[in-house]
């Protein structure tokens, strides 16, 4: 299976990381290349001379370099060597220390395999675990009481009395929730800083924010009356952790043919999240993979190539609308020529699939999916996509330059992000090819 | 509907009073919370009732239904380039100093290849400046659609004649409609098929035009510049413009036997006489006229002044410019470099003569006959200019004249030259819009390592920086020989050493990058 240049960018973890790479897609830098079926490796002058080799069946690397960014700069390198000039790579023997790896690879992979399956172990004490369970569950009751009366207030003062608010007006509310145990609700705090002015319908669009908010806490007091899956919902968005252990009995295990339809990534004040977002063949279920990274720490994504399908299973978080899940292994291979594209036939299915997860789940904030037969269409300097129906999405991010170019104006299949008001494309799907938009 | 609610806790609850506004459905949410036991304060009725508008309004979102389709984009009538050049593209692309990218797309345009879509973005974005030529021919019809999206891109969507079938019923609805730069394409066209035609045009229509305009479509004249156009461009003499009648001069000069040309050569006679010779060289004396006859007071010939010159020279100049140097062969009775040694033993105005002569090797248009004159005058300025200024005026002068060749032994002259210095070389290099010959190569690395000897690594990374600048006009000759290149800098482990590696390296990647692409090309269109 061949890789794309855009593929290798989507398995960066950062753009800087696909800027060095760049500069070493000469093969200058590279006194040893090769490659066989299974195996691809070289050696790259540097400060030292790095062994770099990259497992062909899922592009998983390793290299002697003391990058501490995964895959390095030198692995995207090759990588790009490969895409771009498949020529220079001569098939060969691999050396001793890329069967070396190889083998250590196997071993890893199997007792990977080994561990999952044995049972999990118990925890040291359930009763001191029960009575900080308990304690931080008063703590963060205590905290939404307080939160609760500052939503009230904000209310009965006017929301027009945040035009002249700080940044800190918010950040201090945001401090307090996670002092008080709920960094959920936190980080949802801190993003309304960003709404004032920030659009013509700003108030209404903070309104609906904060009443979210109180309905949240209002839902919390009630929480167990709730059925299971709200009940993780809530806790999810207050700021419980799903524990490893919780997530092995509680998750729900999905196998299918998963299509990554795209990534993208958002910064906030404290952390960078990037949503990797695929789509089942079979059973049509979206799955988002999240991977944080602080500061200036690159992502440490899942190994899986924009475009290409995987047969595996996916760990879901418990929720009433799941979404977010897990890889249950840790590197699995893309299938070869597969050309199953899931997704919805139009505009009016995939708001259909929004409002179902809407009411199930009123917190969540994206929602993705692919859509058939949509071509791009543009009414004074607004994009928009437009189904057969002639239902049309707005596009957030201008003119969609690369849809436009590929397509033609032709129909194609876009996989996006929705956030109830625009529609961020992420891939497009055309030609039985994939491409990163 | 939400607007009465978002009215009313902009103000406050506490300033507005009673109850929150009654909504939509979406109350209808909240309704069965107020009728249970919990009381509902009016500042969270106010926010429950705003969650329940958000849920829906999020769940209940209407698609836009009003946008209508955009056309398509036609058909590709031609082959896009072979997916095993499209990496190599990106690289080139990816390139900030885009070094081969216009020779990768020239190679493309050569062999009727397309560029694929996904470089469109890309590409549309480049500047008309340095791609204008080439990327209407490679961007195809998907390239002309998506254009009409690209702010001032009429440039991309220009039109142009098929080179190998002349319609003139074509060429007509061009000149009529199309835009300046299209009207000036296809002048030239006319002026190759029928340049009595391309006259036709320009008379009818040349007063129309903009003055920068009417300049440019006189100089579609060159092309098969004949008496036939003399009374035209007699015409454009007394044209308002300064530049225009400039043009029109040049023009009538370049016609040899035009009535302009021969009275420039009659008094041309008189300008340089010989009075002997000595040694195998010319004794010639300059005579420059301080009085020009009212009748020769046309565009070009009137109150000029020049620092550093007198008003004489200044003529002598004038004059020069609209002579042929082959005239003074004949006239002198001797070869170009007889002339031009000899015109450096005169005495006095030997600066102007020199000056004249590159004047009229650059404006005039190029003839065979004329060629061994250039080496001649790049000599000639080696000897007398002074380096730091007047030198690099001449060369900037003819440099835009030489052919590959010339330029390479201009190359060699400068590093013959008694100053071995920078300013000469780098004035080629800039005025280099031709094909690097391979000679000219083998110079410039003789020039580096004369640079390295003598320790100036920071010269070598400038040259080496300029042929990288340059890089698009290598030929495929010189490519085996740049990467032949070692200089002697390796041994040398300090920063410099290391730099001008790095930039010889960058260089030789490029180099690489276009010999794969020819092979890779040369596979593909097999």
């Amino acid at each position: 299976m061949s890789i794309s240049l855009e593929q290798i960018k989507g398995l960066a973890p950062d753009d800087k990381s696909v800027a060095a790479g760049r500069k070493l897609n000469a093969v200058r830098h590279w006194p040893t290349l090769g490659k066989n079926d299974q195996v691809l490796w070289g050696e790259c002058k540097g400060s030292a001379l790095y062994q770099v080799k990259i497992d062909l069946s899922n592009y998983g690397s390793a290299c002697s370099c003391p990058s501490r960014k995964f895959p390095c700069k030198h692995a995207l390198g090759l990588l790009m060597i490969l895409a771009s000039d498949p020529s220079s790579v001569q098939a060969a023997e691999p050396p001793e220390w890329v069967t070396t790896w190889l083998e250590k690879r196997q071993q890893r992979q199997e007792a990977k395999v080994q561990k999952a399956a044995e049972p999990a172990k118990k925890a040291a004490d359930p009763k001191a675990q029960a009575r900080r369970a308990a304690q931080r569950l008063k703590r963060v009751q205590a905290g939404l009481d307080q939160f609760e009366l500052w939503l009230q207030d904000l209310v009965r003062s006017g929301l027009a009395q945040v035009d002249a608010q700080p940044p800190s007006f918010w950040n201090e509310q945001a401090k307090r929730l996670v002092d008080s145990q709920a960094p959920g609700l936190a980080a949802r705090v801190e993003s309304l800083a960003a709404i004032p002015h920030a659009s013509s319908n700003w108030p209404q669009k903070l309104l609906h924010e904060l009443g979210k908010l109180q309905l949240a806490v209002h839902a919390f007091r009630r929480v167990d009356s709730l059925s299971p899956e709200s009940q993780a919902d809530l806790r999810q968005l207050i700021g419980w952790t799903v524990t490893k252990e919780e997530l092995q009995t509680e998750g729900i295990r999905i196998k299918d043919r998963w299509k990554v339809l795209g990534k993208r990534a958002e910064e906030t004040e404290r952390v960078r999240v990037e949503r990797l977002w695929l789509m089942g063949c079979e059973t049509g279920q979206v799955a988002v993979i999240l991977t944080f990274a602080v500061g200036n720490r690159p992502f440490e994504a899942p190994p899986l190539l924009l475009g290409s399908a995987y047969e595996t299973e996916l760990l879901f978080y418990p929720s009433s609308f799941p979404q977010r899940a897990v890889l249950t292994e840790a590197e699995p291979s893309p299938l070869k020529q597969h050309q199953e594209l899931p997704g919805y036939a139009d505009v009016e299915s995939f708001l259909d699939a929004v409002a179902t997860g809407v009411s199930r789940q009123p917190w969540t904030l994206q929602y993705a999916g692919m859509l058939h037969e949509v071509t791009p269409a543009v009414e004074g300097e607004q994009w928009y996509l437009r189904d057969r129906q002639g239902h049309s999405l707005p596009l957030a991010g201008g003119m969609p330059w690369s849809w436009l170019a590929h397509s033609g104006g032709q129909p194609t299949s876009l996989s996006g992000e929705w956030d109830g008001e625009w529609f961020y494309p992420m891939g497009l799907f055309f030609n039985e090819k994939f491409r990163a938009l | 509907m939400m607007q009465p609610l978002v009215d009313w806790t902009l103000a406050g609850t506490s300033r507005s009073g009673g109850a929150p506004p009654e909504c939509h459905e979406a109350d209808a949410l909240v309704s069965p919370l107020k009728a249970g036991k919990e009381e509902l304060s009016t500042p969270k009725e106010a926010l429950l009732r705003g969650a329940a508008d958000a849920i829906f309004q999020q769940a209940g979102y209407l698609p836009t239904t009003k946008i209508s389709v955009i056309e398509p984009a036609p058909e590709e009538t031609k082959p896009y380039c072979p997916h095993s050049l499209t990496g190599m593209l990106v690289t080139a692309l990816q390139d900030a100093e885009k070094g081969p990218l216009p020779r990768f797309l020239e190679e493309l345009a050569a062999q009727g290849l397309l560029i694929p879509p996904g470089f469109l973005p890309a590409l549309l974005q480049l500047k008309a400046k340095e791609f204008g030529h080439i990327l209407p021919q490679v961007i195809g019809e998907r390239g002309r659609w998506l254009s009409q999206w690209v702010p001032d891109s009429e440039w991309l969507r220009s039109r142009s004649l098929s080179t190998e079938q002349f319609s003139e019923s074509e060429a007509k609805e061009i000149w009529e409609e199309g835009t300046t730069q299209e009207r000036i394409d296809v002048l030239k066209t006319v002026r190759r098929h029928q340049p009595a035609l391309a006259i036709d045009w320009l008379a009818a229509d040349l007063n129309k035009e903009k003055a920068e305009d009417r300049v440019k479509l006189l100089e579609a004249l060159e092309i098969n510049l004949s008496l036939d156009d003399e009374t035209f461009l007699q015409d454009q003499v007394t044209d308002r413009s300064k530049f225009v009648k400039e043009k029109a001069v040049d023009l009538l000069a370049a016609i040899p036997g035009s009535e302009f040309a021969t009275l420039i050569q009659e008094r041309a006679k008189k300008l340089l006489q010989t009075t002997g010779k000595k040694g195998g060289l010319l004794q010639f004396e300059c005579v420059p006229t301080q009085v020009m006859a009212k009748d020769w007071q046309i565009a070009g010939f009137m109150d000029l002044r020049r620092r550093g010159f007198s008003q004489k020279e200044v003529k002598v100049i004038q004059f020069l410019r609209y002579v042929p140097l082959t005239f003074w062969e004949e006239h002198l009775g001797a070869d170009p470099q007889t002339i031009t040694e000899s015109a450096a033993l005169l005495k006095e105005h030997h600066h102007p003569l020199l000056l004249g002569w590159l004047n009229a090797a650059s404006v005039l248009p190029r003839t065979r006959e004329e060629e061994p004159w250039h080496p001649a005058l790049l000599s000639l300025s080696y000897k007398i200019l002074k380096p730091t200024q007047q030198l690099p005026e001449a060369l900037a002068l003819l440099a835009s004249k030489l052919t590959t060749a010339e330029l390479s032994q201009a190359a060699e002259l400068a590093i013959d030259a008694p100053q071995k210095f920078l300013p000469q070389l780098n004035y080629l290099l800039d005025s280099l819009t031709c094909d690097f010959p391979a000679s000219y190569l083998k110079a410039l690395k003789l020039l580096l390592d004369e640079f390295l000897k003598s320790n100036h690594p920071y010269e070598v990374e400038e040259i080496l920086k300029k042929v990288i600048a340059n890089c698009s006009s290598l030929t495929k000759e010189c490519l085996p020989l740049i990467l032949s290149w070692e200089l002697q800098v390796k041994k040398k482990n300090n920063w410099y050493g290391r730099r001008i590696e790095e930039v010889l390296g960058n260089l030789q990647d490029k180099v690489r990058l276009q010999q794969r692409f020819y092979e890779e090309l040369k596979k593909a269109t097999k």
